[in-house]
C-alpha cells in the first residue's frame, strides 16, 4: 500500500483528532451508500477501502498494539531465522478456530492491504488477506478462500455464506464456524454435519451429526462433548489419541521425555498462534509438563489473543525472568505495562494520593436549581427530591 | 454491578454535562415509551455511555426536544433520543431482568424477584428480537454461576465473563468496528467485576459469601493495578474509533470517571 498518510491527505505528525476527522470526512465522500449513482462508484468503492485500511494501519501503529509477523519458532534454536510460517496474517478473528472464540483482535502478517501471494479476484476491501484467496468479498480472508461471502473466512473455505468461518468450511451458512462441513448450527469447530451449537473439534471421530451443546474440544481425536460423551476412536489431531475431550479429563497428560518432542510440540503451537488458534493452543500448552521460556511466551500469547490479560502479563514476565534477554519476551511484556503507564499519564483519578483526588472529585455542586446527585450515588444516601433513591437520577429542586 | 460508569463532574465542562444529561433523559423516554415505567427504574449510567459512544461513531440522525416529567416538574429537560438509546434501552432491559434475576439466586431477595416478574414481558419481547444475544448472554451468566459455585478464583476466567457479557451489550452491528466495540465492552466488563469484587469484599467476607478476590487479596496497590490493565485496554481500543463528537465526555468517562468508585471505596447504591 502506498503511505498510508497520503491516502488520508494528511500530514504525518497531525494528532489523532485530526487524522479521525480527515477520515470521516474522507469515508463520506467514498462511502458505496453515497455513490449509488456514480459512474465510477467501483473506483469510490476501492478508494473507500484503501482508506478504512490506512485508517486502521495508522491507528493500530500509534496505539503501539502488539503486531507480530510471525510467532518466533523458538523451539528449535538451531534455525533462529525467522518463522517460515508465512501466513496470511490472523486477520483479526473475533472468534477463532476454537470453541471459546477470542476476544482480542489480532492483525498479524500483513502489515497493509496485505494481500499475500496467488491473491485473484478478491473484492476484499481490507488487510489481512492470505495466500490463494480467489472470489473473496470481504474482510480478513484468509489462506485458499472460494467463493465467499461472509467475513473472517479463515482457510480452505468454499461456499461459506456466513460469518468467521475457520478452516476448510464446505457449505456452511451458520455462524463461527470453524472446520466445519456442512453446518447449519453456531460456532461449530471442525465439526462434520452438526446441527447442535458450541459443537466443538470432533475431528476424525465417527460422531459426526452431533446435535448436542457445548461440546468441548475435542483435541482428542473424539467427540469433546462437554457433558463427557463417549464418541472417541483416537484418530484426531494425535496428542491424546481417543479421549472423550472431556474438559476434565486427564487420562492422558502429554508428557514430553526428550527435546525432540517438545521442540516439535512447540512447532505447532507457534502454527496455532500464526492462526489465531489461541484456545487451541492454550490447551496443548496446558497439557504439556515440560516448561520452557518459550512455553511461557507462547502461553502469554495464547492468553492475550483470548482476553486472558492478567495471566498473559505473568506469562510474559516469568518468561523474561527466564531468558532476560530475549527482546521478544522484552517487547511483549512492554506492550502490556506500556500500555497501562500510557493509561496513567492520561488519567487525573490514577496514582494520585487521597487528598489530591478529593480535591478532584469534588462534592455535590448546586448549580442553580438543578442538583446532580453524585453524592447520593455513592454516599448511599438518596436526595430527599429523588423520587427514586440512588441511582443518580438528576433532580431539581 | 451497575453505576460505576460514571463522569467525573469536577473535570467535565457545564456544555458536556449538559450533553451528557440530554442522552440520559432520552434514555430515560425511550425506557418509557418503550417499556413504561417499569422500564423507566432501569435507568442507568452504565447504558447512557453506551449510547453516547455508540452514537460518537456513528453520528445518526438524533432526535432534540424538551420534556417535562415527574421527577422534573417544573422545568422541561433537552433530551437527545436516536436509534442508540433505543438500542440501549433495550439493553437495559435485557441486563436488568437478568440481574434482578441472579440477585434472587444469591440473596433471595423477594423484592427483586418481583420485578424482574414484572420486567419478564419486556424482556421477553427484548430477547425475541436479539435471540442470539439473549442466548449467549444467559449461557455466560450460568458459566459465570458456574465458577463461583466452584469456587474457582481465576480472576481471567471469572471477569472475563462478565466482560463478555458486556461485549455482547456492546455490539450493536457486525461491521469493521466490531472487535473494537467488543473488545471496549469486554475489558470495561472485566474493571467492573473486579472492582465490584473489591467494593463487596467486607460484606461478602462478612456473609460467608464467594469473592473472586479471595486468593487474590485486595491490597490497594494491586487491585489498581490490575483495574489499570482493564481500562488500558479498553481504552487502547477505544482510541482506535474514530469518534470527533462526545470525545470529551467519553474520555472523561473511561480515563477519571471509573475510577470515582475505586477512590471512594464505596458501592454505588442500586435503583431498587
Amino acid at each position: 500500500m502506498t503511505n498510508p498518510y497520503q491516502v488520508l491527505e494528511v500530514n504525518p505528525n497531525a494528532d489523532d483528532q485530526t487524522i479521525k476527522r480527515q477520515y470521516r470526512k474522507l469515508i463520506k465522500i467514498y462511502h458505496p451508500d453515497n455513490n449509488i449513482n456514480n459512474p465510477n462508484k467501483a473506483k469510490a468503492e476501492e478508494k473507500f477501502k484503501e482508506i478504512q485500511s490506512a485508517y486502521e494501519l495508522i491507528m493500530r501503529e500509534r496505539s503501539g498494539d502488539y503486531t507480530c509477523s510471525d510467532y518466533r519458532d523458538y523451539a528449535d534454536s538451531s534455525t533462529s531465522q525467522s518463522s517460515t510460517y508465512t501466513n496470511g496474517g490472523t486477520g483479526g478473528n473475533y472468534r477463532g478456530n476454537s470453541n471459546s472464540g477470542t476476544y482480542y483482535y489480532r492483525n498479524t502478517g500483513n502489515g497493509s492491504s496485505g494481500n499475500r501471494n496467488n491473491n485473484a479476484g478478491n473484492g476484499n476491501s481490507n488487510s489481512n488477506n492470505g495466500n490463494n484467496n480467489a472470489g473473496n468479498g470481504n474482510y480478513n480472508n484468509r489462506n485458499s478462500n472460494f467463493g465467499n461471502s461472509g467475513y473472517y473466512n479463515g482457510n480452505n473455505n468454499t461456499g461459506n455464506g456466513g460469518y468467521y468461518n475457520g478452516n476448510n468450511n464446505t457449505g456452511n451458512s451458520g455462524y463461527y464456524n470453524g472446520n466445519n462441513f456442512g453446518n447449519n448450527g453456531y460456532y461449530n469447530a471442525n465439526n462434520t454435519g452438526n446441527n447442535g451449537y458450541y459443537n466443538g473439534n470432533s475431528n476424525a471421530n465417527t460422531g459426526y451429526g452431533n446435535n448436542g451443546y457445548y461440546n468441548g474440544y475435542g483435541y482428542n481425536g473424539g467427540n469433546g462433548n462437554y457433558y463427557g460423551n463417549t464418541n472417541g476412536r483416537g484418530a484426531g489431531y494425535g496428542f491424546r489419541g481417543g479421549n472423550n475431550g472431556n474438559y476434565y479429563d486427564t487420562r492422558t497428560n502429554y508428557r514430553t521425555v526428550n527435546k525432540e518432542q517438545n521442540d516439535d510440540i512447540l512447532h505447532k503451537i507457534a502454527e496455532m498462534l500464526n492462526r489465531a488458534e489461541f484456545q487451541d493452543a492454550l490447551n496443548v500448552l496446558d497439557a504439556m509438563e515440560y516448561r520452557s521460556d518459550v512455553w511461557f511466551y507462547y502461553s502469554a500469547i495464547a492468553n492475550t489473543g483470548l482476553g486472558n490479560n492478567i495471566r498473559a502479563l505473568n506469562d510474559a514476565q516469568t518468561a523474561l525472568q527466564m531468558n532476560p534477554n530475549t527482546p521478544e519476551y522484552n517487547e511483549l511484556v512492554n506492550n502490556i505495562t506500556g500500555n497501562a503507564m500510557r493509561y496513567r499519564d492520561s488519567s487525573t483519578l490514577v496514582n494520585k494520593n487521597d487528598s489530591d483526588k478529593k480535591k478532584k472529585i469534588g462534592k455535590i455542586v448546586t448549580f442553580g436549581s438543578i442538583i446532580f446527585c453524585v453524592g447520593s450515588t455513592f454516599t448511599g444516601g438518596g436526595c430527599s427530591e429523588c423520587l427514586f433513591l440512588g441511582g443518580g437520577l438528576f433532580c431539581c429542586l | 454491578m451497575f453505576g460505576y460508569v460514571v463522569f467525573n463532574k469536577a473535570e467535565l465542562k457545564f456544555k458536556d454535562f449538559d450533553i451528557y444529561k440530554s442522552y440520559y433523559c432520552g434514555l430515560c423516554r425511550d425506557l418509557n415509551d418503550m417499556f413504561g415505567a417499569k422500564g423507566q427504574i432501569t435507568l442507568n449510567f452504565d447504558m447512557t455511555f453506551l449510547a453516547i459512544l455508540l452514537d460518537g461513531l456513528y453520528e445518526t440522525e438524533t432526535e432534540v426536544s424538551e420534556c417535562r416529567c415527574i421527577v422534573h416538574p417544573l422545568k422541561k429537560h433537552c433530551t437527545r433520543r436516536n436509534e442508540f438509546t433505543r438500542y440501549a434501552a433495550e439493553m437495559n432491559i435485557v441486563l436488568s431482568y437478568y440481574k434482578c434475576l441472579d440477585d434472587w439466586v444469591d440473596d433471595h431477595n423477594r423484592k427483586r424477584k418481583r420485578f424482574a416478574k414484572s420486567l419478564e414481558k419486556h424482556a421477553d419481547r427484548v430477547r425475541n428480537k436479539y435471540p442470539e444475544k439473549c442466548r449467549k448472554i444467559e449461557e455466560l451468566l450460568k458459566q459465570l454461576d458456574e465458577l463461583e459455585r466452584n469456587g474457582d478464583y481465576d480472576l481471567d476466567a471469572l471477569s472475563g465473563c462478565f466482560g463478555k457479557i458486556m461485549a455482547e451489550l456492546f455490539c450493536y452491528k457486525d461491521d469493521e468496528w466490531k472487535q473494537y466495540i467488543e473488545n471496549i465492552g469486554f475489558f470495561l466488563g472485566k474493571y467492573i467485576y473486579i472492582l465490584d469484587s473489591y467494593c463487596d469484599y467486607p460484606e461478602d467476607k462478612k456473609k460467608g459469601r464467594f469473592n473472586a478476590l479471595e486468593k487474590f487479596g485486595t491490597d490497594k496497590d494491586k487491585i489498581q493495578n490490575l483495574l489499570v490493565m482493564m481500562m488500558a485496554e479498553c481504552t487502547r481500543n477505544y482510541e482506535m474509533l474514530p469518534i470527533v463528537e462526545n470525545c470529551d465526555i467519553l474520555k472523561n468517562i473511561l480515563y477519571d470517571g471509573v475510577w470515582m468508585g475505586f477512590t471512594i471505596e464505596k458501592k454505588p447504591v442500586d435503583h431498587i
